[in-house]
């Protein structure tokens, strides 16, 4: 499903050394299977979900989508890959302040053609399965930063994306909610047979990915594949 | 903290603001440069008025004036000159007059003067010029006006003076470094016996300027009031500025109060601009709190803040208004110009520099700090920046802005039944209303847009929508500053239109009363005040062709503080005054007794001052004072400081004088007015000086006059839609630039970059359609406000009306303006690349 090849992403700051903030990465996720990405602070990680989401253009290698290499999509393109395909919950993002979480979650399905009422009760389970019943008709502005979290996290996951590219959801979050948040995006790549790519720093993510990578100064490390560290948590 | 670490604490925060705190600067120069430039051209006119007198005879306290046009006796002078207490007396004979080069005409003054003025003048005509001109017989003309009408050294000229055309010459150009103000002064100067024979009134002098000597200032005035014997008029020195001011006063005011409602807008602005800066500061407040930093610090912080742009933005406004009031705003005397020397010298008094400059700093200090007094930029929060959770936003929406702005309507109501003379207090208070009101309907309808945005498929209204209800106060502020602009030049220019229209329906019934005009020549007698001989209307009467003509006399006269016109119709008229003119008293029976005699109509204001009815008596202190009854009471006919109209008959027994100011001609039945034209002109010969004009064309030149001194308010009018076109576009830009981030996440999230532009122009639209409708609503009945402080209060004529026409071009330029412009910049800002989401 999605297939990374020899990416090169190169920073080159106003001032000093260039950074090589993804060298020669190569990766696949198939179809229903969730991936956990680890790394420290400034290895390249965010870097990698922006190549993939087609934020920005990679210096060498591809990028391919069910076949369909991301880099050479136009701009209809893009924007068909991001609403159709693709659902990406950013590290922070900023949300409209106005328009409830109910009707942020909501969003995206009427942007792709749907009433507003089929759009809210599309929305809505999902609001429930992470825990923003009570909280649906507040505002962004009046939610806080994990409830804000959740929200990104519905918006993604509204449109059913086959590909969800996810930058640390469970960083604002407590234990718990952490939890809750990972089983669900584990449950939804395994229902909708959606490839997960999940960059984080949760230990508890290791029980729930198929699979973990490592990513050290922009390279894939193999050796370091798991946190040192794992604490306990149901198995999936 | 010191004042260097205040500074470098400065330069280091600015660099994240600079943005915005350049948008404020842009709002505070354009305020201030508005309020300078409208002051510096009032300021003008009468420093002119004032710097003429102060330079010629600055240095004597009185003046013996004439009270026609006929002036008094030369002698006079001697016999005051023998008295010990008087230091110095300087005859003067002063004209009303045109000059004509080669390249233009002028109107000025004719002042004939005599080496004497040496004796009382600060740095005016050096004393050798006199006798050397009188020897010339040549003239002298100030610099300014021998540029406009292109006359150098030596050069013929012709002077229209005393209703005769002259030719002369111009023997010395004033220039500026060696007489200073005197070289823009509106005047033509020529020695005394030179003048009296242009103007041929040998032997004749207008005034008499009088030095007491140290310490016998009550003996010389005491000498004065003898000599004068109730047939001339002692006044002070400053006597023509203090007239002039009255008559300045209506236009001045007007002026005033536009310049004050287009300021607001650009300071409106600038607080806009600051309010997006406000959660940034409040974050700093903060922070510095949590340091450890004394309150004295952070207000000091604050302040040097607000100092600092209020300086900045003061000194670019005054280069800017300096600017204006040089190229658009230059001071034009307009009809004033008609019975006062105004020149066109441009005087920047320190006050107005003070004024500008403290209205500046204000406003400055006032955007930066109220916003965060009053806590309306929301939780600091930069996730949650601009939402309106803040107690102003809640405020401005219950149910006590409701009552108050009811109440502050209430009160423009009362203002324009009863009380028309507070037109700055109706329109201070139809703007709060409006303002009070803004956030309400601007709430409403944005509820009725959350209403309808689940209806339409797609993200476009949940967007538009959702921003501009979390953007709160700043989209209040953005339909505020539409509303004021609107409001501000639909009342200023609908009031101008109406004001105009009245002016031109005088016009039309004091000119459309015979078949032909004849006048003296020259621009400056387009009120038919400068006297000619009688004899032409004999040649007149005895040529085929001619049916009738009547002599109609007049000219300016100052009763009090007033510069009044004095209007005489020959008695034979239809009417002597039209009948829509006549205010108080029958108007026929006001006609019947002004044909008779001993009986004057006053305007308005005038027998107010006096203190005077219909039928009360009124003693008119002409040359030969005359008891009057009082017919009627009039309008000013036009002429703002007052209007007095009596028979013809009449004012040659008070004037004592037989000289026509004007003929009325006229024609045999089936006479073209053209053909009857050209026969009037042959009757008279050529050169006899005098204009004969038909009735559209006499009516066409004194509209030119009243249109020119009334043109600024439209230029006001204008330049405040434009300053509201960008203050707007600008603070709906950097609303837009603000949000660069979401929108990419937005787009991150799959919703084309098109549809984010959608978005931004429904929400452009809205806050346009808002503003401009209740702005433009607003203006016209502020119109009708201002309408009624015209009437009632300076006494111009205005036919009152809707302004549909120019609100409709006002709401469409705007709008089209402003929309245009923010649709460029949203369009730039739909364009952020993705990645911005991503970032911090
Ligand atoms: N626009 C940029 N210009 C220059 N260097 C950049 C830019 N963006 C990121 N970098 C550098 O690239 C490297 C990788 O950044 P990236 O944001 O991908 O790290 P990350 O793994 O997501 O870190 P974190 O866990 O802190 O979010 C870092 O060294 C960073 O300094
Ligand atoms: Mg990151």
């Amino acid at each position: 499903m999605l297939e990374v090849r020899e990416l090169v992403k190169e920073y080159r700051p106003v001032a000093g050394e260039s950074v090589r903030a993804v060298d020669e990465v190569s990766l696949s996720v198939g179809a229903g299977e969730l991936v956990a990405l680890y790394g420290p602070s400034g290895s390249g990680k965010t870097t990698l979900l922006e190549l993939i989401a087609g934020v920005q253009r990679p210096d060498q290698g591809a990028v391919l989508v069910d076949g369909q290499e991301v880099a050479a999509l136009d701009q209809r393109g893009l924007d068909r890959y991001r609403l159709f395909t693709l659902g990406i919950v950013p590290q922070s993002l900023r949300l409209v302040d106005g328009p409830t979480a109910l009707d942020l979650a909501a969003l995206r399905l009427t942007e792709q053609g749907l009433s507003w009422k089929a759009a809210h009760q599309r929305a809505m389970p999902l609001l429930e399965r992470l825990g923003l019943r009570a909280r649906a008709d507040h505002q962004a502005g009046e939610l806080s930063k994990g409830e804000r979290q959740r929200v990104a996290i519905a918006m993604a996951l509204s449109t059913q994306p086959r590909l969800v590219l996810a930058d640390e959801p469970t960083g604002n979050l407590d234990t718990r909610r952490g939890q809750d948040v990972l089983s669900l995006l584990a449950e939804y790549s395994a229902e909708q047979g959606a490839s997960l790519l999940l960059v984080t720093h949760d230990p508890q993510a290791t029980h729930y990915a198929h699979r973990t990578l490592a990513l050290h100064d922009g390279r894939l490390d193999a050796s370091k594949a798991a946190p040192a560290d794992p604490v306990p948590g149901p198995a999936s | 903290m010191s004042l260097s670490n205040l500074v470098f604490f400065y330069r280091r925060r600015l660099r994240a603001r600079r943005v915005q705190e350049l948008l404020a600067l842009v709002g505070i120069a354009v305020g201030v440069a508005l309020l300078y430039s409208v002051q510096v051209s009032s300021t003008s006119l009468s420093g002119s008025v004032e710097q003429l007198t102060q330079g010629l005879f600055g240095k004597s306290q009185w003046q013996l004036v004439a009270r026609g046009p006929r002036g008094l006796d030369e002698h006079l002078v001697s016999q005051l000159e023998a008295s010990r207490d008087v230091r110095a007396a300087v005859p003067v004979l002063e004209l009303p007059a045109s000059v004509n080069g080669r390249t233009g005409t002028r109107t000025v003054s004719l002042i004939g003067v005599d080496p004497r003025i040496g004796q009382v003048g600060e740095g005016s005509l050096p004393t050798g010029y006199g006798t050397v001109l009188a020897a010339l017989r040549a003239l002298a003309l100030p610099s300014a006006v021998a540029g406009a009408i292109g006359a150098r050294f030596g050069d013929a000229v012709t002077l229209d003076v005393g209703g005769r055309a002259q030719p002369a010459r111009a023997g010395v150009v004033l220039s500026r470094d060696q007489f200073g103000a005197l070289a823009d002064a509106p005047i033509v100067a020529a020695p005394l016996t030179y003048a009296q024979e242009l103007a041929g009134m040998p032997g004749r002098v207008s005034r008499v300027y009088v030095a007491a000597r140290q310490g016998r200032e009550q003996a010389v005035e005491a000498l004065l009031h003898r000599v004068a014997a109730g047939r001339l008029d002692v006044r002070p020195v400053d006597f023509d500025a203090r007239v002039f001011a009255q008559a300045a006063a209506p236009n001045d005011q007007s002026t005033g109060l536009f310049a004050a409602i287009s300021a607001f807008v650009g300071f409106l602005f600038a607080f806009n601009a600051l309010l997006l800066v406000a959660g940034q500061r409040r974050e700093l407040i903060e922070a510095l709190r949590l340091w450890g930093f004394r309150t004295g610090s952070i207000v000091r912080i604050l302040v040097f803040d607000a100092v600092v742009l209020g300086l900045i933005a003061s000194a670019l406004g005054l280069a800017l208004g300096e600017l204006l009031s040089r190229t658009v705003f230059p001071p034009t005397p307009g009809y004033l110009g008609l019975a006062f020397p105004v020149g066109a010298g441009r005087v920047v008094r320190w006050e107005t520099v003070a004024i500008s400059l403290g209205c500046g700093v204000l406003a400055a200090v006032l955007a930066t700090l109220v916003p965060l007094v009053l806590d309306i930029s929301g939780r600091s929060d930069p996730e949650a920046a601009g939402t309106d959770a803040g107690s102003l936003a809640r405020a401005l929406r219950s149910r006590w802005t409701l009552v108050a702005s009811i109440a502050l309507l209430a009160i423009t109501v009362v203002v324009l039944i009863a009380a028309p003379g507070a037109a700055v207090v109706g329109m201070l208070a139809l703007i709060a209303a409006m303002l009070l009101l803004l956030p309400r309907l601007l709430s409403a309808i944005l509820s009725v847009g959350a209403r309808m945005q689940h209806r339409v498929r797609g993200s476009v209204v949940m967007l538009a929508v959702g921003e501009l209800r979390a953007a709160g106060f700043r989209s209040v502020a953005i339909t505020a500053i539409a509303g004021i602009a609107l409001l501000g030049s639909v009342a200023v220019e609908g009031s101008h239109r109406d004001l105009l229209r009245g002016l031109d329906r005088d016009v039309h019934q004091l000119t459309a009363v015979t078949d032909v005009w004849v006048t003296a020549p020259g621009p400056a007698n387009a009120l038919a005040t400068t006297p000619f001989g009688i004899d032409a209307a004999r040649r007149l009467e005895r040529s085929a062709g001619v049916a009738a003509v009547g002599v109609q006399r007049g000219g300016f006269f100052d009763v009090g503080d007033r510069r009044v016109w004095v209007l005489a119709p020959p008695a034979t008229s239809a009417e002597l005054v039209p009948g829509e003119q006549v205010l108080e008293g029958d108007p026929a029976q006001a006609t019947t007794r002004l044909r008779g005699h001993g009986w004057v109509a006053l305007s308005e204001a005038l027998a107010h001052e006096q203190g005077v009815s219909v039928g009360d008596t009124f003693l008119l202190r002409a040359p030969q004072p005359t008891r009057m009854r009082v017919a009627a009471i009039i309008s000013n006919l036009g002429w703002t400081p007052g209007a007095i109209v009596l028979n013809a008959d009449d004012y040659a027994r008070a004037w004592q004088t037989t000289d026509a100011s004007a003929l009325r001609v006229t024609l045999d039945p089936g006479i073209s007015p053209a053909a009857g034209r050209a026969l009037v002109e042959r009757a008279l010969g050529a050169g006899s000086g005098l204009t004969v004009e038909t009735v559209p064309e006499r009516e066409r030149s004194q509209r030119q006059v009243s249109h020119d001194g009334l043109v600024r308010l439209t230029q006001i009018a204008v330049l405040m839609l434009g300053a509201a076109a960008l203050a707007m576009a600008a603070a709906m830009g950097a609303m837009v630039w603000q949000r660069r981030q979401r929108l990419a996440a937005v787009k991150l999230l799959g919703v084309p970059t098109r549809r984010l532009w959608h978005a931004m122009l429904l929400e452009a639209a809205v806050l346009l359609a808002v503003g401009c409708t209740i702005g433009t609503l607003a203006g016209i009945y502020g119109a009708q406000l201002l309408n009624r402080t015209l009437t009632t209060v300076t006494g111009f004529p205005v036919t009152p009306s809707l302004p549909i026409p120019v609100a409709l071009a006002a709401y469409g330029s705007l709008a089209l303006i402003a929309f245009t412009i923010a649709a460029a910049t949203s369009y730039i800002a739909a364009q952020v690349p993705t990645r911005t989401a991503l970032q911090d």
